[in-house]
C-alpha cells in the first residue's frame, strides 16, 4: 500500500469517527412524532399493499377458478360413480328377485306384513316425513299375513312396527325398503318388501328420477370460443440458455375455431410484461453503442476503463399478436404450434447522469426513443382441459429480437429472446 | 412480548449491564429509556446518515428514520456484539434503502474531474464539516459507494451486491468521487 492508498484510508477513519454535533431535543421531538404516525400509516396502507401484491390479486382469482373447477369435476365424478352404483345394486337386486328360490337349501321363513304397516310405509314414502325410529321386530308366524301382490315363496322377511306410530317404521333412520331406481315415486306400494338387514338401505323420501350428468368433455364441442388465458413466464435473453432470467405475466383474449374433429385455429390479442435488468452503458471510448459491458483491470481500485452507467431497463412489456394452430391427441390433451408478432416498450431508468455536454450518448436517450424494435418467434405448447371450459397450457416461445445494436450507424442486430409460459385458459361458448 | 434468549430474565445473581438495562427498558417502551438510548447514539447516528444524505434536512430524516427501526427491531438484538455495531448496520440500511427510493431525483452534475492528482492531502486539510459539505454533494450512486468502501471499508464485491452494480461499476464509481471531490477541493482554493 503506498502513500497515496494510506491517505485515503486515514480520510476515511477520520470520516467514520467524525460524529458532528447537533441538538439531540429537537430530533427527538420529531422521533417521537414520526412514532405516533406509524399506526396511522399501517392502516392506510391498503392501497400501498394492493399495489405491491397487484400480481397475487389478479392471480388469486384465477386459481380460484382452477380449484373450483377441479372440485366441481371431482364432484361430478362422485355423483356418477354414486349413481352408477345404486344402478347396478338394484339390477342385481331386480335379478335376484325374479330367480326362482326352490331350489336354494335355505331355510324360507314365512313373511308377512300387515296391510296396515304397508300402506303407513306407502304413506309415508309419498309424504317424504321424517319421524322418530320404531322399533322394528320379527313377527310371529301366527300373526303374520301375506302382503297383496307379494309373492309368499320368496325370502321376504315380515316386519311389524311396535309402537303408536306406525308410518315411523319406514320414516326413521333404516327403513326397510328398496325402491328401485328406474321406478316412479307414485309406485311404492311394489317396493314394499325388504330382505336381509345387509340389503337393508334407507329411503327416506320419494326418489327422483336421476339427473342425467353431462361428459366432462365435449364430443361435439361448439365450432367457435372466445378464449381467456393468463399465467406466469420465465424470459432468458442471451446467447446461452436461461442466461438471463426474469419473470413475468401473460395475459390474452382469443378466438378459437375448431376445423374437423382434431384441428382448431386460434388467434390471440395478449399482453406480456416481464423484468429486464438490461443495463444501458455508454463507453467512453464508444459512446454510441448501445449495450457493451467489459472488465478491464488495468490498475488497482479506481484505475479500471470508464464506463459510465446511464440508466436501466426495468421493464418490458408488450402486444402481442399470435396465431396458433390445436392438434387434438385426446379430448383432454392437444398441441400447439403458431407464431407470435409483439410491438413491445421498455420502461427505461435513468440512475446516473453523466456530464451530458460531453456525452452524445445522453442526447440520444434524451431526443431518441430508446430502442425500437420488433419481436418476432414460434410458439409451442400444450394444453390439457380439465373441463371442456377450464385447461392448463404451457408454452415454449422462441423468439428473435431485433435490438439496436448502434443507433449512430444505424445498425441493429437480432439477439436470442425466448419464453417459457405456465397459465390457465377459460373458454367460452 | 418474547425477548430474545440474551435478553430474557436472568438469574438473580447475575445483574444485567447498564447497556442492558437500558435496551430492556427501550423494550418496555419506556419514553426516558428510549430518550436516553437517543442521546447516547445521536452523535454516531448524525454522523453517518450525513455522509449518505443530500443534505442536512435529510440527514436528520434519515436519522429519525434509522432510530424508529432500531426501537421496532431491538428485540431482535441477541446481545452478540455491541449494539453501536449494530445499530451502525441499520443506520446504513436505511441510508441506502432511502437511496434505492430517490433514485429518479435530479442532482447536479459532475464537475470537471482532474485526473492528475488524487491525493487526498488537500481534502486532509478541510475541515470536516466542509467535507461532508462537499460529500453531499455527490451524486447518490458515487457517494454510497464512496461510503460504503472508503469509510465503511468494504470490498467492491459486497458493494456491487448491495447495491445492484458490477464490481466494475464501484470501481468506477469510487475513482469518480475521488476525482470529483479532488476538484472540488482545487476549485475552492482558486
Amino acid at each position: 500500500m503506498d502513500q497515496h492508498d494510506k491517505d485515503w484510508l486515514d480520510l476515511g477513519r477520520q470520516l467514520k469517527d467524525y460524529h458532528p454535533a447537533g441538538d439531540p431535543k429537537e430530533d427527538f421531538q420529531a422521533l417521537q412524532e414520526l412514532q405516533r404516525q406509524q399506526p396511522d400509516r399501517k392502516t392506510r396502507g391498503l392501497g400501498y399493499w394492493v399495489s405491491n401484491n397487484l400480481l397475487l390479486l389478479v392471480l388469486l382469482p384465477f386459481l380460484g377458478l382452477v380449484a373450483f373447477s377441479l372440485g366441481k369435476g371431482q364432484w361430478e365424478r362422485y355423483q356418477r360413480r354414486a349413481a352408477a352404483q345404486e344402478v347396478n345394486f338394484a339390477e342385481v337386486k331386480a335379478v335376484e328377485q325374479a330367480l326362482p328360490t326352490q331350489g336354494f337349501p335355505t331355510v324360507q321363513e314365512p313373511s308377512v306384513v300387515p296391510e296396515n304397516i304397508a300402506e303407513a310405509a306407502t304413506q309415508s314414502l309419498k309424504t317424504g316425513s321424517i319421524s322418530p325410529p320404531a322399533k322394528v321386530e320379527e313377527v310371529s308366524k301366527k300373526r303374520s299375513t301375506t302382503l297383496p301382490g307379494m309373492n309368499p315363496s320368496t325370502q321376504d322377511v315380515a316386519v311389524e312396527v311396535v309402537g303408536t306410530n306406525p308410518p315411523a317404521a319406514f320414516a326413521g333412520g333404516s327403513p326397510p325398503m328398496v325402491l328401485l331406481p328406474n321406478q316412479s315415486s307414485d309406485r311404492v306400494e311394489v317396493a314394499v318388501q325388504s330382505l336381509r338387514s345387509a340389503q337393508i338401505f334407507p329411503v327416506s323420501r320419494p326418489m327422483t328420477p336421476l339427473p342425467v350428468i353431462p361428459m366432462v368433455i365435449s364430443k361435439q364441442p361448439s365450432n367457435l370460443q372466445i378464449t381467456l388465458g393468463m399465467g406466469l413466464s420465465n424470459h432468458w435473453r442471451g446467447a446461452n440458455f436461461m442466461q438471463e432470467v426474469d419473470r413475468g405475466i401473460y395475459a390474452y383474449v382469443g378466438i378459437y375455431r375448431s376445423i374437423g374433429r382434431r384441428f382448431g385455429l386460434e388467434g390471440r390479442i395478449g399482453y406480456r410484461g416481464h423484468g429486464m435488468q438490461l443495463p444501458v452503458v455508454s463507453d467512453v471510448d464508444a459512446p454510441w453503442s448501445y449495450h457493451k459491458e467489459e472488465i478491464h483491470n488495468t490498475g488497482n481500485m479506481g484505475e479500471d476503463r470508464a464506463y459510465i452507467y446511464e440508466g436501466v431497463v426495468e421493464g418490458y412489456q408488450a402486444v402481442e399478436f399470435s396465431l396458433m394452430t390445436h392438434y387434438k391427441f385426446s379430448p383432454r390433451l392437444s398441441a400447439i404450434g403458431g407464431v407470435r408478432y409483439s410491438l413491445p416498450d421498455l420502461a427505461f431508468e435513468r440512475t446516473v447522469m453523466g456530464p451530458d455536454e460531453e456525452n452524445p450518448f445522453s442526447e440520444f436517450i434524451e431526443r431518441q426513443p430508446l430502442v425500437e424494435y420488433q419481436d418476432y418467434g414460434a410458439l409451442l405448447g400444450f394444453e390439457y382441459h380439465f373441463s371442456r371450459f377450464l385447461a392448463l397450457e404451457v408454452g415454449l416461445h422462441l423468439g428473435m429480437v431485433d435490438l439496436i445494436d448502434d443507433a449512430a450507424a444505424g445498425r441493429t442486430r437480432f439477439n436470442h429472446s425466448s419464453s417459457f409460459s405456465f397459465g390457465v385458459k377459460y373458454k367460452l361458448e | 412480548m418474547s425477548l430474545p434468549l440474551s435478553l430474557e430474565a436472568k438469574p438473580a445473581a447475575v445483574r444485567a449491564s447498564p447497556g442492558e438495562e437500558l435496551i430492556n427498558r427501550c423494550l418496555e417502551q419506556d419514553p426516558r429509556a428510549q430518550r436516553e438510548f437517543f442521546d447516547t447514539y445521536y452523535r454516531m447516528v448524525l454522523g453517518i446518515t450525513s455522509r449518505y444524505a443530500l443534505d442536512d434536512q435529510q440527514a436528520r430524516d434519515f436519522l429519525s428514520r434509522t432510530f424508529l427501526q432500531a426501537f421496532n427491531a431491538l428485540a431482535q438484538f441477541r446481545g452478540e456484539g455491541e449494539i453501536g455495531g449494530w445499530l451502525r448496520m441499520i443506520t446504513v440500511n436505511v441510508c441506502l434503502g432511502q437511496l434505492r427510493t430517490k433514485r429518479n431525483q435530479s442532482y447536479a452534475e459532475l464537475p470537471e474531474t482532474e485526473t492528475e492528482s488524487q491525493s487526498p492531502s488537500a481534502l486532509q486539510q478541510l475541515a470536516m464539516e466542509d467535507l461532508i459539505s462537499l460529500i453531499q454533494q455527490l451524486p447518490p450512486v458515487p457517494r454510497a459507494v464512496f461510503n460504503l468502501t472508503a469509510v465503511e471499508g468494504m470490498s467492491h464485491r459486497d458493494v456491487a451486491l448491495r447495491l445492484g452494480i458490477s464490481e466494475t461499476n464501484s470501481r468506477y464509481h469510487l475513482r469518480q468521487a475521488r476525482l470529483w471531490l479532488q476538484a472540488a477541493v482545487n476549485h475552492q482554493n482558486r
